[in-house]
């Protein structure tokens, strides 16, 4: 039994220490899985705490410790689903101004030209985001950005490990095909 | 079987590389082997795909608070604090609503108490009869100021007006 399992364990009964060890383990990840679906910092860190109590509420349920990881980013999804609903009903009640905010705080340690990347990138994103189609934009970003194997990727979206492969292989085509975005990228990396 | 006798592996194959390794035909597994043009051109995609997980590192921000849930009871709906603008306007429809249908009761209401009372007194005069006729074992079908009205008018004085008042024993249906 890994380390992950032995929290999830101790977690479920009841064990706080585990269960804070769990949510320090994964609070980073969770976050940027959020932040680059809203691109809204305070939202990201509100969704980001409500995955964590939605994790300590159910996290007696999850029956196999081994697929834990699947399981977290499964609500994560969800509640990022749920995010967009209360969105568009909000847009759509004219309570909210914009449905795609993209809202960082800039930190006065970070330069400018590193605040003009992380502009540039988030942009890069987003355009490669409408190429693609929703499942394919999940998939890609799943597997490339928060670095989910294929397996945690089909239990998350519960889908077929094949169908998850097909969409990641149309997704990465559509990659290969944006020049652009592949030359930024080779670009600031330099 | 020698590297330039065989095909390139071709873009598709190569984009199963990085998925499903497992895909890959024997031959074309031979191949990625042996060919380092096909393998430059998998390890540049390669790198191009770390250097997006990488970037996706660098250029998250900073979370401003612990992330790690204090409560798990929600104090505050954020969702309230949204709303503030429907809420203003369901307001202003109450308002409106209430203001034309709620006075109209009232409204209703007031005049049927009048009406009533003005009833009530029309009847009470109508049907008023001073102590003299009664006494008198007289009734008088016209109300108490017209009796007054028409005494002062023949100067009925004493005997108050006993031509424009019936005698009740002549109010009696005769049999025969």
């Amino acid at each position: 039994m890994d380390q992950i399992s032995g929290w999830v364990k101790a977690a479920q009964s009841g064990n706080r220490y585990a269960l804070n060890q769990l949510i320090d383990h994964y609070q980073n990840d969770i976050f940027r899985f959020v932040y680059y679906r809203i691109h809204h910092q305070a939202d990201a860190e509100d969704l980001t705490q409500d995955i964590f109590i939605q994790v300590i509420k159910r996290i007696y349920t999850v029956k196999d410790h081994t697929l834990f990881k699947a399981w977290l980013y499964k609500i994560a999804r969800n509640r990022v689903t749920d995010f967009f609903r209360k969105k568009r009903f909000l847009f759509f009640m004219g309570t909210t101004g914009d449905l795609e905010l993209d809202t960082c705080e800039t930190d006065e340690n970070i330069s400018p030209e590193t605040e003009l990347n992380r502009k540039e990138f988030t942009m890069l994103l987003k355009s490669l985001s409408k190429d693609l189609s929703k499942w394919e934009r999940e998939i890609f970003l799943m597997r490339f950005i928060d670095d989910l194997d294929i397996k945690d990727i089909a239990l998350a979206l519960d889908k077929n490990e094949n169908t998850v492969k097909t969409h990641l292989f149309r997704a990465l085509q559509k990659f290969k095909k944006q020049k652009k975005i592949r030359e930024i990228l080779q670009t600031t990396t330099r | 079987m020698s590297v330039q006798a065989t095909k390139h592996l071709n873009d598709d194959a190569l984009l199963w590389t990085l998925i499903d390794p497992d895909k890959l035909k024997a031959s074309e597994k031979r191949h990625l082997q042996d060919c380092p043009i096909c393998q430059d051109m998998q390890t540049s995609l390669q790198v191009e795909l770390n250097d997006l997980k990488q970037k996706s590192q660098a250029f998250l921000p900073k979370p401003k608070r612990n992330l790690r849930p204090v409560s798990i009871e929600k104090t505050v709906s954020p969702v309230f604090f949204r709303m503030k603008k429907s809420l203003v306007y369901a307001f202003m429809i109450m308002i409106c609503v209430g203001g034309v249908f709620g006075l109209w009761p009232t409204q209703n209401k007031n005049f049927n108490n009048l009406a009533i009372e003005q009833a009530k007194d029309s009847i009470e005069n109508m049907l008023n009869v001073t102590d003299d006729t009664i006494n008198n074992g007289t009734y008088s079908i016209l109300p108490v100021t017209f009796q007054y009205i028409v005494a002062d008018e023949f100067e009925i004085m004493s005997t108050p007006f006993y031509d424009y008042v019936f005698p009740v024993s002549t109010l009696s249906v005769d049999d025969s």
